[in-house]
C-alpha cells in the first residue's frame, strides 16, 4: 500500500486521477490520433477543384456524341464532387448513380454491347480520377461507402439531367 | 408407387392455385473486391444482369443491389506503391491495378497476402449488409449473390450469420477456401491475383485468351465468353433451385392447373407400367417437367397452354442456343436432371433411358420433326376436356 497523507482524503485523489485522465485525453490522445490518421489517409480539408479541366477531358472524349458526351458530364461532374468532398459519400453516391443510369441508358440507346457500355463508366472515372491526389481522394470516398448495400445503376434516360448552373461550359 | 400417390395428390391439389398465390421475388446481389470501386462494381452488375436477361428471358430478378466492399488503408497503400512504380508510365490506377499486382514483388505479394486474407476479412463490419440481406428476406425476397476477389469472404460470413435456405452464392475469382453452400466457384488458372492467397481454392477454369493477371471482373471474367456463360448459367440453375424449393410435391404447394390433369394422368400411367417411352412421348415428358419446374413464382402459369408451347417451341427453334425448348434449354445449362425435378424424373428416366439427352448433338440426332409433329398430336389428345 502507499502512504497516503491524512490530509489528503480518497475522493481528492481520485478526482486527481479523473483530472489527470482527461488533460491526458484531450492533450495527448486525440491529437495524436489526429496525426495518425492524417498521416494514413489523405488530406480533404479543402476542395480539390479542376472541373474544367475534366469538362475538356470529357468533351475531348466525345466530340461526335452529343448525347454520350452530355451523360458522361453528367457522370463526370458527380465523380468531380466525389473527388471534392469524399466526406459526403453518401449523398454524391444518388448523383453518381443518377449519372451511370443515364450514361447506360444512352449505349444502350445506341446498341453498345453490355460488356462495352460497362467499360465506357471506367473510361469516364478515369477522366476524373486522373491523377494522385485525386485518386486518394476517390479511395476515400468508396471507403465512406464501405460496408454498404448500394443501389445499382440501370439504362435510364429519365435519370439524365442538365448540369448545375455554374457547372456548363 | 410412392411417386404414383404423390402425383395423384398433385392433381388433387390444383385447384387449390389461388390459396397459395403470393408473390416471389429475387435479389440479385453483387458482392465486390477490394480492387472494385464503386463504378466498376456497378457495371459489372449492370452487365451481368442485362447479359443474363437476354439469356433466360424468363427469370426475372426484382431488385439489383451492390453488397459494397473496399478496403481504404490497404488501396491507400497500394496506391502509394503504385504511384511510385508507374510514375511515368501515366496509367490509370484501376484498370491497372490487377495487372500490377501480378508484378513479381515481394513487397505487392505482403500486401496482397495480408489484405486479402480470411482474417483480416474477419475484423470487417457486416452489419449493414447483413441487416439489409434480412430486410430482403423479410420482404419474401430469394437472395442470389455473385461475389467476386474479397467479397466471397464477406458473402460467406454474411450468409453464415443468416443460415438460411434462401440465399444462394456464386464465388468468382475467390481467395476463399470454400463457397457458402457448396455453391459453384471460377477461378481462372491464370488468375495472378488469386494465386498469392494461400488456401484458396484452386483455380478450375482456363481463360479463353491468356493474360498476365485475368483477376477483373468485367475486364477478364465477363469479357470471356465461356466464363461469362458459366457465370450465368450458373445463376439460372440458382435461381432454378430455389424455384424447385418452392415447388415442393406437398399437395399444399403443388399448383398445376386443372386442365394438366390429363397430361399428368399419362405420366402417371406410364411409371405404373413402365411403359418405355417414343422420341415424341420423351418430348411430351419433358415439356411437363418444364411447366412443374418453371422459375419458382407462385401464380405462375402452369397450364395445358404453358406445356403445349413448350413442345411447340421446339418445333420453331431453329439454332443452337435458342432456350424456348426445354431440351435446349436443359443442355445448354448442361443441368443435371435430378438437380430440378422431383425423384418422380429418375424414375422415368431409369423406364426410359432413351429421353435423357444430354447434348445438342444427341439431340438434333435423335429428334427429327417427325417426333416433333407426333408429340403435338399427342398433346393435342391428352388436353382434359
Amino acid at each position: 500500500m502507499p502512504y497516503i497523507p491524512s490530509k489528503l482524503n480518497a475522493g481528492k485523489i481520485k478526482l486527481s486521477y479523473v483530472a489527470l485522465g482527461t488533460f491526458f485525453i484531450l492533450a495527448v490522445f486525440f491529437p495524436f490520433m489526429f496525426l495518425m490518421d492524417r498521416q494514413s489517409l489523405p488530406i480533404i480539408d479543402a476542395q480539390l477543384g479542376g472541373w474544367e479541366d475534366v469538362q475538356s477531358k470529357i468533351s475531348a472524349q466525345y466530340p461526335n456524341n452529343e448525347e454520350l458526351k452530355n451523360a458522361a458530364l453528367q457522370m463526370g461532374f458527380a465523380l468531380q464532387r466525389a473527388v471534392d468532398d469524399p466526406r459526403s459519400a453518401q449523398t454524391i453516391d444518388a448523383e453518381l448513380n443518377d449519372g451511370m443510369s443515364c450514361v447506360l441508358g444512352v449505349l444502350v440507346k445506341q446498341k453498345i454491347s453490355n460488356i462495352e457500355a460497362a467499360k465506357v463508366l471506367e473510361d469516364i472515372r478515369d477522366l476524373v480520377v486522373f491523377n494522385s491526389e485525386r485518386q486518394q481522394r476517390y479511395i476515400r470516398f468508396n471507403g465512406k461507402l464501405n460496408g454498404t448495400v448500394l443501389t445499382a445503376p440501370n439504362d435510364d434516360l429519365k435519370k439524365c439531367k442538365p448540369l448545375p448552373n455554374g457547372a456548363t461550359e | 408407387m410412392k411417386s404414383v400417390v404423390v402425383i395423384l395428390l398433385m392433381i388433387s391439389a390444383t385447384f387449390k392455385v389461388s390459396a397459395n398465390c403470393g408473390e416471389k421475388k429475387t435479389a440479385l446481389f453483387f458482392a465486390n473486391g477490394m480492387f472494385n470501386d464503386r463504378v466498376g462494381a456497378s457495371g459489372g452488375l449492370w452487365a451481368l444482369s442485362k447479359e443474363f436477361g437476354q439469356k433466360f428471358p424468363n427469370d426475372k430478378i426484382d431488385v439489383l443491389a451492390i453488397a459494397f466492399n473496399t478496403d481504404e488503408k490497404a488501396l491507400l497503400q497500394l496506391n502509394q506503391v503504385f504511384e511510385q512504380k508507374t510514375k511515368d508510365l501515366g496509367v490509370s490506377f484501376w484498370k491497372s491495378v490487377t495487372k500490377f499486382l501480378s508484378m513479381p514483388d515481394e513487397n505487392i505479394k505482403k500486401i496482397i497476402q495480408i489484405y486479402l486474407s480470411e482474417q483480416k476479412a474477419r475484423d470487417k463490419d457486416l452489419s449493414i449488409q447483413i441487416s439489409s440481406y434480412e430486410n430482403f428476406l423479410k420482404q419474401g425476397f430469394k437472395i442470389i449473390t455473385v461475389s467476386h476477389s474479397q467479397g466471397n469472404f464477406y458473402t460467406n460470413f454474411s450468409f453464415e450469420s443468416l443460415n438460411t435456405d434462401q440465399t444462394q452464392m456464386i464465388s468468382v475469382a475467390t481467395p476463399a477456401s470454400s463457397v457458402y453452400g457448396d455453391g459453384p466457384y471460377f477461378t481462372f488458372k491464370t488468375d495472378a491475383v488469386i494465386a498469392y492467397i494461400p488456401g484458396a481454392l484452386p483455380p478450375n477454369r482456363t481463360k479463353t485468351s491468356p493474360g498476365i493477371a485475368d483477376h477483373e471482373f468485367i475486364k477478364h471474367y465477363l469479357f470471356d465468353e465461356p466464363a461469362r456463360n458459366e457465370i450465368l448459367s450458373a445463376i439460372n440453375l440458382a435461381y432454378a433451385q430455389q424455384a424447385a424449393e418452392a415447388q415442393s410435391l406437398n399437395p399444399k404447394d403443388a399448383y398445376f392447373n386443372s386442365d394438366m390433369n390429363g397430361v399428368l394422368k399419362w405420366f402417371v400411367k406410364h411409371l405404373e407400367k413402365k411403359s418405355k417411352f417414343s422420341n415424341s412421348e420423351c418430348l411430351a415428358a419433358e415439356a411437363l417437367f418444364s411447366v412443374f419446374a418453371l422459375h419458382g413464382r407462385n401464380c405462375e402459369k402452369r397450364d395445358f397452354a404453358t406445356f403445349a408451347e413448350a413442345i411447340s417451341d421446339c418445333k420453331t427453334s431453329s439454332s443452337e442456343g435458342e432456350t424456348a425448348c426445354p431440351y435446349y434449354r436443359g443442355m445448354d445449362l448442361g443441368r443435371p436432371y435430378e438437380a430440378y425435378y422431383p425423384s418422380e424424373v429418375s424414375e422415368h428416366l431409369s423406364i426410359s433411358p432413351n429421353c435423357k439427352i444430354t447434348t445438342y448433338k444427341e439431340f438434333k440426332e435423335q429428334m427429327g420433326s417427325a417426333d416433333l409433329l407426333a408429340s403435338i398430336k399427342l398433346l393435342e389428345s391428352l388436353k382434359e376436356k
